[in-house]
């Protein structure tokens, strides 16, 4: 019969054996697995795919939960580059501040970042949520592709610029809009999401100048009338 | 005469006098200046450059003679086979020839040209590479060996396809358009190819150059660990990089970690890119092979790291010529496409609504492949049964095993692998510089370190024999 809990300290561990240790709790079915010190090291939690909440008391480095499926994971600290990047389903929540590239390539499942990420957060997300409680950094949702981000924060310089599809919403400023991101009218529909993805953790969506931005779809295919919206992006 | 006309090829005035082109104001840049001026863009096309550069083609082998002994050509044993990616304890490829597939798209080519790809590698005991588009099943089913490439849009990329690899492949660039991004313009953008990549149907999707997750070579070498870590430690990880600064991005990746570097010269092909970029971007496959074994043996990383190159590889005479120059193997992409049966003379009236001909098509990026490789149009597709075309790839790859043994076996080898340097003499002036192999006729090679020497030797030449020598030359 499995432990509810099993607990390592990352301290005498490689990073191998820490991820092995991971995916054989969630194989032998312990609900939860709780990480000490970590010390801001990379590509922990790395493809999970058994369900199992990951707990890391401390902060964590680079690609902590990518290209995982189907877990949940704890950050009670900060967390370096590319947070969850390309996960497939499931969680990963971060009581912390998130470096650049949050989310990237998300295809599915929840990014909660609670303080701020640097550039290019959500970078090619092709489905899934990033959600930011502060601000986002430089070219944020660059070439998003599908899925949400709300930005609780403000937006730096560029934000969704060349995006495909999918929506982003911004709670502060906006510094300025990529090429060929627009801004659209908030429905209902889109108050009840934010309040949806934002309430579980605390935060207020009501009250907040939300800005909709989404593609303007002119980089979708060339033509040649409308050379101004592509001057920057060919 | 009326008016100028064309006679035996010639275009001649009124009078009868030769109207002569100027060599800056070509047919060829006035056609281009002009299409450009309708289309309000650059021009993309398939397939690769159009220009010829510095080439394998112009090295020869000198086999053996009366100072050394050849094997018998058609008979005596000659092995092939090697194994890469063992450098950090993963489970190698094993390659039953040097030769590998290289990466193409489903999406810029059809599934059954996945598919026969995939089988023809099997039958041949090789290796084939997925693209960007992520895996197909079908390909997954019909390979044996499958690298998985991470490239930077990351269009279906999936941690379990990942997981299903015999090794996985960072792209940073690629010979054909180093520097850039791919293009799939909307034609290609089928229903089906617009959900692979989570893509709007019929949009003109413009690949990504950046990865999105790093940024360096120091970054890389974290990407790496992460795919280490989500593989196991089980598959080797393969770096491929557009040659440019080959030595010092050689250098780069083998201290990020790479298990095999792949070094893609500018003669690689594409399904669909800007013309400007494949004609002016990058160095030959040639003289990237030559950088990239000098720097992998400053290193003393040789045979360590495993060293595949591409980019233009035609046959077995290529592909010795590389082995020769230090090369573990070669990946062959649009030869690979030309044995499916690209530009093949059949279906001529489907060349002909192209604007094309056979022997001259590098239509892929219309989607209208008349032979049913880069297309997603199920009529065309149909032309292309994935068993017959597969025939036909395995047979070209065994003739090009058969000419790497050949030309082993008549330098002496008893392996591919032990051609050498020795092996080559350079017909031109500037192979023999690119490449440090001697000029034919000359048992020169044109380097600075050769002139050096032979003024070197000059001096020695005119103290012994108690001339002074040469004022300075020093």
């Amino acid at each position: 019969m499995a432990t509810l809990t099993s607990e390592i300290d990352c301290s005498a561990h490689t990073t191998r054996e820490i991820n092995q240790a991971i995916k054989r709790a969630a194989a032998d079915g312990v609900p939860e697995i709780r990480l000490t010190n970590p010390a801001a090291r990379h590509c922990l939690a790395v493809a999970v795919m058994t369900p199992i909440h990951v707990i890391f008391d401390g902060p964590v480095g680079w690609y902590c939960g990518g290209m995982s499926d189907g877990g949940r994971i704890t950050v009670n600290g900060s967390c370096g580059w590319s947070v969850g990047e390309n996960l497939m389903s499931g969680s990963i929540e971060v009581h912390g501040n998130g470096g650049s590239s949050a989310g990237a390539t998300l295809r599915g499942g929840r990014v909660f970042v609670a303080g701020t990420t640097g550039a290019r957060s959500g970078i090619s997300m092709k489905g899934g949520t990033l959600v930011v409680g502060g601000s986002v950094g430089y070219m944020s949702g660059f070439m998003m592709q599908r899925g949400t981000m709300i930005v609780c924060g403000d937006a730096a310089d560029g934000i969704g610029d060349s995006m495909y599809e999918g929506t982003v919403y911004v709670g502060g400023s906006v510094h300025s809009l990529g090429a060929d991101c627009v801004e659209a009218e908030l429905t209902d529909d889109d108050r009840a999401l934010l309040a949806a993805e934002l309430d579980p953790h605390g935060i207020a969506s009501t009250g907040v100048d939300w800005k909709k931005l989404v593609a303007g779809k002119k980089l979708w295919n060339f033509s040649k009338h409308e050379y101004d919206a592509w001057r920057g992006a060919l | 005469m009326e008016g100028g006309a064309v006679s035996d090829g010639i275009p001649r005035g009124r009078d009868g006098h030769v109207l002569q082109p100027l060599w800056v104001w070509s047919p060829e840049t006035i056609e281009d200046i002009q299409s450009k001026a309708e289309l309000g863009r650059y021009t993309n096309r398939g397939l690769g450059m159009t220009k010829r550069p510095p080439h394998f083609e112009d090295l020869t082998f000198v086999p053996c003679t009366l100072s050394r002994v050849p094997l018998e050509g058609y008979r005596e044993t000659c092995a092939t086979s090697i194994e890469i990616g063992g450098r950090h304890g993963a489970k190698p490829i094993k390659l039953s020839t040097p030769i590998t597939i290289a990466g193409m798209s489903y999406g810029a080519l059809s599934r059954n040209a996945k598919q026969a790809l995939g089988m023809a590698a099997t039958r041949a005991g090789i290796s084939t590479t997925t693209g960007d588009g992520g895996m197909l099943d079908l390909e997954r089913e019909a390979s044996d060996q499958l690298v998985y490439q991470v490239l930077p849009s990351r269009y279906g990329f999936n941690p379990h396809h990942l997981r299903m690899a015999n090794a996985a492949e960072i792209v940073v660039g690629q010979g054909a358009k180093p520097g850039t991004g791919g293009v799939l313009l909307g034609a290609k953008v089928s229903p089906i190819i617009a959900e692979a990549r989570q893509l709007p149907p019929g949009v003109d999707q413009r690949s990504p150059v950046r990865h999105p997750d790093f940024v360096g070579p120091d970054d890389m070498q974290i990407k790496i660990e992460e795919l280490r870590e989500a593989t196991d430690g089980q598959i080797p990880i393969y770096v491929k990089i557009g040659a440019c600064r080959v030595p010092d991005d050689v250098k780069l990746a083998c201290k990020a970690g790479a298990d095999v570097i792949v070094i893609d010269g500018m003669e690689g092909g594409t399904g669909a890119s800007p013309d400007s970029l494949m004609n002016h971007t990058g160095i030959p496959t040639m003289a990237a092979t030559v950088e990239a074994v000098a720097a992998l043996r400053e290193m003393k990383l040789e045979g360590v790291v495993n060293l595949i190159v591409s980019g233009g590889i035609r046959n077995g005479v290529d592909a010795a010529k590389a082995l020769a120059l230090g090369a573990d193997a070669v990946s062959i992409g649009t030869a690979a496409m030309i044995a499916l049966n690209c530009n093949r003379p059949i279906y001529l009236e489907d060349y002909e609504k192209l604007g094309t001909v056979p022997g001259a098509c590098h239509h892929c990026h219309t989607g209208l492949c008349p032979v049913g490789i880069t297309t997603q149009d199920e009529d065309l597709i149909a032309r292309l049964p994935a068993d017959e075309a597969a025939d036909r790839v395995e047979g070209f790859l065994n003739s090009m095993t058969q000419e790497l043994q050949m030309f082993a076996r008549a330098c002496g080898k008893n392996a591919v692998h032990d051609l050498e340097p020795e092996d080559l003499r350079a017909m031109t002036i500037e192979a023999s510089a690119i490449t440090g192999i001697p000029l034919v006729g000359t048992n020169f090679a044109f380097r600075p370190e050769s002139f050096a020497q032979a003024v070197a030797d000059a001096m020695a030449a005119a103290t012994t024999n108690g001339h002074k020598a040469p004022q300075g030359a020093h």
